[in-house]
């Protein structure tokens, strides 16, 4: 056995595997000091296992937490799935939080929430923001606390897939992408690392400052930063919320007061350099 | 079993919580969430005082499982409005059973307990007159092979699950709380009888001490194993539940007309075993059954206490216990012999659809 | 912004609910930019609240 436990914050997970693989991976992903051994007087939150059944070189990895199976994966996705495998253990189990699916970046104190779809480049956007400097503080999952209303960083690797990795790559040459995963359900995946900054202030939490739902439009020539009416806004970020419904009248009320404090917006834009500035702007 | 941190916490929180380290509190977030009691466990906490000492990484985990089962609640009452019209008029009675009925009851067990359908008893006579308003109401059958549904409508008592073309709730709609094709006959006219309307709606529920017997039929007569933990947690609650209202006379009575002594005795020996619990001692005591342990509760707690071939050898055996009370040799033969030839037949359709 | 006395409880039982139930509780915010959203406590929908319900709000949500 080799367990380990991976402490980030909010949220820490202890794994079980009896394979050295993926620790090994993650210490490209993840800083070494938040990698540990099992600690007996630590509470960790989540416990997924990542191990071959019916043991044997060649066999699949089953990923599951407890006896709630998540996926199979070959040993080259390894990765992949277990990003993914803790992002589905957040997402059903915790309800802490209102939990959006969207990017969350900092600058000055203010954040700024970028939710969207797969595909409107969310990943992308976020991944050039943290190069010009903004805080990450997910590229998956805003955090909102339900009685302070503040923002809380869950600082992982951010995910970037297909085209993006190599733009990425070619705008930022010095960018670390790791474990760069071919042929996995949602095409090439890499991992993009978080900057020090995002690291090192990985449980400071961020006041709401804006919301912007981008959209990638590849014919536009001038960007569009419209506002939003804060009704639609709300619909929206409801919309792309894990757990707005389970919270009902918490969620309403969380989600009012955090609308009522942001600048709402629609981007439609196609070139990044006009976004960086449009949104440095902002501040 | 590998649950024993969660048997531990639901057998004496307050020694668990002096005792646990992070390891064992690892352990028991883990297990809780998997036995779907987390939120159980958040009210038990709270109810007995515990919480100051709880870290508050457990308490904040039990809140989000709270917040989930609140939210459950709240569809269960929403769901139950929307069908207060349709028996309303009905001229049956309909009857809360399991979950719906402990959380209509605002039992306290019912605090935190999640449920997956809303569990309803008419009578058999009524089971397609209930169908067809419920039909008209929204809910319809899931999809099903013809094998299935002949199944569920032949030997099973209830109706295929029905569900709600919109919210996606899924109603049990039973004529029976067991299968009447099955070697056990069990009469439930008493239930019915002593069913109570809840007030201010159409529904009724049934008296705690039916409410017991039918969780112990349902955990002591079958095979499955699954939710053992959450069966058992519920019969101890229930059982005090019982004792409280005084109704544990009443219960043997009942259990007797019912023809479920057997289930009741082993739920009590169970009970007593696991957790001292003080009204199953006085049902066994005085009705002289306390000396030898039934088939039915050794294997419960061989699955539930029991280390490795021994709660291995338990499960087999409850399986086989439970398949031979559920169904008789005839059944079984059906089971066997049909439902491979149907496959073999859908086979052969399949193969003979035009590409 | 919003009242809550027919907020759940889990203590509470489906007769006392369903006493408290009426088709108009609702929660409702108006934003600083004049639209508006509405919460059903009793069927847990979310809509953007149109003029009529606007009208019926007693008490706005303080801009920040």
């Amino acid at each position: 056995m080799t367990d380990f436990a991976l402490n980030t914050a909010p949220f820490s997970v202890l794994v079980t595997s009896r394979s050295p693989a993926l620790r090994a991976a993650l210490t490209e992903l993840y800083p070494l000091s938040l990698l540990s051994k099992v600690d007996a007087n630590t509470i960790y939150d989540f416990s997924l296992d990542v191990r071959r059944r019916w043991a044997g070189w060649g066999r699949p990895f089953h990923v599951s937490s407890g006896q709630q199976h998540f996926r199979m994966t070959d040993k080259a996705q390894l990765v992949p799935v277990f990003e993914w495998g803790l992002n589905w253990c957040i997402a059903s189990y915790q309800h802490q939080y209102l939990a959006i699916h969207a990017a969350v970046l900092e600058h000055g104190g203010k954040a700024l929430i970028l939710p969207a779809p797969p595909g409107s480049g969310k990943s992308t956007l976020c991944a050039v923001l943290m190069q010009q400097g903004w805080r990450l503080l997910s590229d998956e999952m805003c955090l909102i606390d339900l009685s302070s209303g503040l923002i809380w960083p869950y600082v992982r690797p951010v995910s970037l897939k297909n085209q993006s990795i190599a733009l990425i790559k070619q705008w930022y040459p010095d960018a670390r992408v790791r474990q760069i995963t071919r042929g996995t359900t949602k095409g090439t995946v890499g991992y993009l690392l978080p900057s020090d900054l995002s690291w090192q202030a990985y449980q400071q939490p961020a006041q709401p400052a804006w919301v912007v739902f981008p959209q990638y439009q590849p014919e536009q020539t001038e960007l569009m930063l419209t506002p939003l009416p804060k009704a639609d806004a709300f619909m929206h970020l409801a919309y792309n919320s894990f757990n707005y419904n389970v919270l009902a009248d918490e969620g309403f009320t969380a989600l009012s007061a955090l609308v009522q404090r942001c600048a709402t917006y629609r981007l439609e834009y196609a070139d990044i350099n006009q976004v960086i500035r449009e949104l440095n702007a902002l501040c | 079993m590998l649950a024993r941190p969660l048997l531990d916490f639901l057998t004496n929180p307050g020694h668990f919580v002096q005792q646990a380290d992070g390891a064992r509190w690892t352990a028991f977030l883990q297990l809780a969430r998997q036995h779907g009691l987390t939120a159980r466990c958040y009210y038990m906490l709270q109810s007995q005082g515990l919480m100051s000492q709880v870290p508050e990484q457990i308490r904040l985990h039990g809140l989000s499982a709270a917040r989930y089962s609140k939210k459950q609640q709240h569809s269960l009452f929403y769901e139950l409005q929307q069908l207060e019209a349709v028996f309303g008029r009905a001229d049956f009675p309909c009857v809360l059973l399991k979950g719906a009925a402990y959380r209509a009851l605002a039992l306290p067990m019912s605090y935190g307990r999640l449920f997956a359908d809303i569990d309803l008893l008419v009578p058999k006579a009524q089971l397609r007159s209930a169908r067809d308003k419920l039909f008209f109401a929204g809910f319809a059958e899931l999809p099903l092979s013809d094998y299935d549904r002949a199944y569920y409508l032949t030997w099973s008592h209830q109706n295929p699950p029905l569900q709600h073309y919109q919210r996606g709730t899924v109603i049990d709609l039973h004529h029976h709380i067991y299968p009447p094709a099955s070697a056990k006959h069990i009469d439930i006219q008493v239930l019915l009888e002593h069913a109570t309307p809840l007030p201010g709606s159409a529904f009724l529920v049934p008296t705690l001490a039916h409410l017991f017997l039918h969780a112990a039929v349902h955990l002591f007569y079958q095979e499955e194993t699954h939710r053992l933990l959450k069966d058992i947690i519920d019969l101890q609650d229930l059982l005090n539940e019982v004792q409280q209202q005084q109704q544990l006379e009443f219960i043997w009575q009942q259990a007797q007309q019912m023809q479920v002594q057997s289930a009741l005795v082993d739920a009590c020996q169970v009970l007593l075993t696991l957790f001292d619990n003080q009204a199953a001692r006085q049902l066994l005591t005085q009705h002289s059954v306390v000396r030898r342990q039934r088939l039915g509760a050794s294997l419960v707690l061989a699955m539930l206490t029991g280390t490795g071939m021994t709660a291995w050898a338990a499960r087999q055996l409850w399986f086989l216990r439970g398949h031979s009370l559920k169904m008789r040799w005839h059944i079984l033969l059906y089971h066997a012999v049909a439902k491979p030839a149907n496959g073999l037949r859908q086979l052969w359709r399949s193969k003979l659809k035009p590409r | 912004m919003a009242t809550l006395a027919n907020a759940l409880t889990v203590s509470q039982s489906y007769p006392q609910w369903l006493q408290q139930q009426s088709d108009t509780a609702l929660l409702q915010t108006r934003f600083n930019d004049g639209s508006s959203v509405a919460f059903s406590l009793l069927t847990h929908e979310t809509s953007i609240a149109g003029p009529a319900v606007v009208e019926s709000v007693q008490t706005e949500a303080k801009p920040t």
